[in-house]
């Protein structure tokens, strides 16, 4: 029940960071390059490809350094594999583009990232989540439910002790 | 062993027990070395201790059935059981938790402890110091049929003479450490009395004083009680003490030839102050 | 030679006494909240082809900060359950009980010691072990990787409760009064997580040092076999990863090996 009650406290308030932005040096021309996006299941967030930083509206002035904020512009085929290799997404796009996933389970997903366009470049990927506290559409959903069962199971097996004792004492 | 506070009692008993490491000279028991071979007088003997402690959240029967596993006992739940029966807590309470016993129940609990696996020697500390006259008096009684019936040896160490009296055969004086009588019960009782005098008188010190000149006097001191007196012969001092009342210019309310006991016994050696 | 069979019961007896309710509820309770609050949302990208070896050091990364964060719940939970054990079994009178009983002083000193370290930091490891679990767990092969750098943990929170229990064991023997032991114990305890606090601004040079400290170096020994790399020309990254086990091994022993002579060979009840 302990336990059960912390995880329900803990992904109640838990929320996810706003903002992963990760670049592997230069893809070349129709080469694809992969990454592993390792996620608890939060719910909807957006993947973001071709962005240094993110988007301009989000940027204080003076906060990021100049020329980190220009975007990639490049034509490139995007396809996204959840953790049970099912594919959420697939198609060609010109970043820098933004498209929403809906992440579900714990573990790996893949992002595939082929270069079609003429010369080799960086492609920087990111995945972003709205700012705010506790957002409860991005709270841990697995462990809210373990929270959920564990707690329930405590307060049942507490509260059946209770009855029982009460029950032999009557007895 | 019976003796005032700080006599020495439990100091011996923890001795014994290899508690306390002595610092001079060495204690055995059994012919072993209490320190040195402690594991062997432990096992030989049994303790109640007067701060009677135990795992508390345990119930009467469990702790003792731990108790008769730390004494190597290979049947525990049987002997625990049995020492249940013999200290008369063999009802529902053996299965109560002993947070929960009151102080008799407790000293019972500790009792039976001490008679684990028959012990060679019980010692028991202050036994039943901490309990109302009802306990104390059960707490003897069982003592007693141990002692006639199952043939357990005890070392008691008490305060409460009258009641020690009733079980005890042999006793030692303590006083500030050191044995300053020891013998059987009935000898010692016979050599204490009747040659001692309580007498109750205002004021007390001129008659102390004209008390300590007399030749039939042989020790004279100030109690509680009032001013006892040990003489050589009585007759004589029955004799003289009206004389030496009038001369000291004292009311006397009462004089008391004290009775063959253990009370008057310790009295007369510790505020007698006669050493052996 | 006391047999293994009494020393269980002992222990077994030892354990109910000292994590009697709510004494066991409250640790697993707040030595949960650390451990699961203290890991964050699992949001890390990477490349496919590193993935094996930064899924490692993220589990790595989360234990490290996860044992961290605990060890100062656990000194003066600690402290306070090694009072319980010896200097309130002193004031109460267990202790002549027990002393009293035939079982060798050995047996007794050992099972009350471990009858609070060993479950403290079985708690501990299990609750690591629960959080990172929860937070890594995707498949069969998460769940072995993480096994295999949480079981490192183990040996080196146990070690590091052998020191806080020693000096807690010598504070209850010294003072023999429970409440004035715990409070004792956990300041001691206290004291030795606030150095390694402090900064090089305070202490000068002193501050480079403090990665040998009995609060950091179990820390720096798992870290180091897990492969953490700390900053070049640190003590840390320059004296080897087994320099650090040793180390942690002397804190371990330094208090318990002098009290456990003392137990067994001049500890007296005198009052």
């Amino acid at each position: 029940m302990i336990i059960g009650l912390i995880l329900l406290m803990n992904t109640a308030t838990e929320h996810v960071p706003g903002d992963f932005i990760y670049s592997y040096g230069e893809v070349e021309v129709n080469e694809t390059y992969c990454y592993v996006v390792s996620i608890a299941p939060v719910g909807i967030g957006n993947i973001t490809i071709g962005f240094f930083s993110p988007p301009e509206s989000d940027i204080k002035i003076g906060n990021t350094p100049p020329g980190f904020l220009e975007p990639v512009t490049l034509p490139i085929h995007v396809k996204v594999e959840d953790p049970a290799n099912q594919t959420l997404f697939e198609e060609d796009i010109i970043s820098p583009y933004s498209f929403e996933v809906e992440f579900n389970l714990r573990g790996q997903y893949s992002v595939y990232l082929t270069n079609n366009g003429d010369e080799k470049s960086p492609i920087p990927m990111g995945v972003r989540f709205p700012y705010g506290e506790g957002n409860p559409i991005n709270r841990e959903a697995d462990k809210f439910l373990l929270g959920i069962i564990l707690s329930t199971l405590g307060m049942s097996f507490v509260a059946l002790g209770l009855i029982i004792k009460l029950f032999l004492k009557r007895h | 062993m019976i003796g005032p506070n700080g006599a020495g009692k439990t100091t011996t008993i923890k001795l014994i027990l290899g508690l306390i490491k002595p610092d001079m000279g060495k204690a055995e028991v059994f012919g072993f070395d209490c320190w040195k071979q402690s594991l062997d007088v432990r096992r030989r003997v049994g303790i109640l201790y007067e701060k009677v402690a135990f795992y508390d959240h345990l119930t009467g029967l469990e702790h003792l059935i731990l108790m008769a596993r730390l004494k190597g006992i290979s049947n525990p739940l049987e002997e625990s059981k049995k020492v249940l029966k013999l200290v008369g807590l063999d009802n529902e309470a053996q299965h109560r938790r002993i947070g929960g016993y009151s102080a008799g129940m407790r000293q019972r609990i500790g009792l039976a402890h001490a008679l684990l696996g028959n012990p060679e020697l019980i010692i028991l500390d202050e036994p039943t110091s901490n309990l109302d006259p009802i306990g104390r008096a059960q707490v003897i009684e069982i003592i007693n049929t141990l002692k006639s019936t199952e043939g357990f040896s005890f070392l008691i160490s008490s305060h409460i003479l009258p009641e020690l009296e009733k079980v005890c055969e042999h006793v030692v004086l303590m006083q500030k450490g050191k044995v300053i009588r020891q013998g059987s019960l009935i000898q010692l009782l016979n050599s204490a009395a009747p040659q001692t005098f309580i007498i109750k008188v205002q004021p007390a010190e001129p008659l102390v004083a004209l008390l300590k000149t007399e030749e039939c006097v042989k020790s004279v001191s100030l109690t509680g009680d009032g001013v006892l007196v040990v003489v050589n012969d009585s007759a004589v001092f029955k004799q003289r003490l009206p004389t030496l009342v009038s001369q000291s210019n004292a009311s006397l309310e009462e004089v008391k030839a004290t009775g063959k006991d253990l009370e008057s016994l310790f009295k007369l050696a510790i505020c007698g102050g006669q050493e052996e | 030679m006391t047999s293994f069979k009494i020393i269980l019961s002992l222990l077994k007896a030892e354990i109910s006494k000292a994590w009697n309710k709510p004494t066991l509820e409250f640790a697993v309770g707040f030595i949960a909240l650390i451990s699961i609050t203290s890991i964050g949302t699992l949001v890390k990208i990477v490349e496919q082809v590193n993935f094996q070896s930064s899924f490692e050091s993220m589990i790595v990364e989360a234990l490290s900060k996860n044992m961290s964060s605990q060890l100062l719940p656990l000194t003066l939970f600690c402290g306070i359950l090694m009072s319980l054990s010896f200097a309130r079994d002193y004031e109460q009178g267990l202790m002549q009980t027990l002393l009293s009983s035939p079982i060798s002083r050995s047996a007794i000193f050992i099972v009350k010691f471990m009858a609070i370290i060993v479950p403290l930091t079985l708690i501990s490891w299990g609750l690591i072990l629960f959080a990172t679990t929860i937070n890594f767990y995707s498949n069969l092969t998460a769940l072995i990787t993480i096994l295999q750098i949480v079981i490192l943990a183990l040996p080196m929170i146990f070690l590091a409760l052998m020191f806080y229990g020693g000096i807690a064991t010598l504070i209850s023997l010294t003072i023999r009064r429970t409440i004035p032991s715990a409070l004792t114990a956990m300041l001691a305890g206290f004291f030795v997580w606030y150095i390694t606090t402090l900064k090089s601004d305070m202490i000068g040079a002193f501050a480079d040092y403090l990665c040998l400290t009995p609060y950091k170096a179990p820390q720096v020994a798992l870290g180091r076999t897990l492969g953490l790399t700390y900053p070049p020309d640190t003590i840390e990254s320059i004296l080897p990863g087994w320099g650090f086990i040793v180390l942690t091994v002397i804190y371990a022993l330094v208090f318990f090996i002098p009290m456990y002579l003392h137990f067994t060979r001049r500890f007296e009840i005198r009052e």
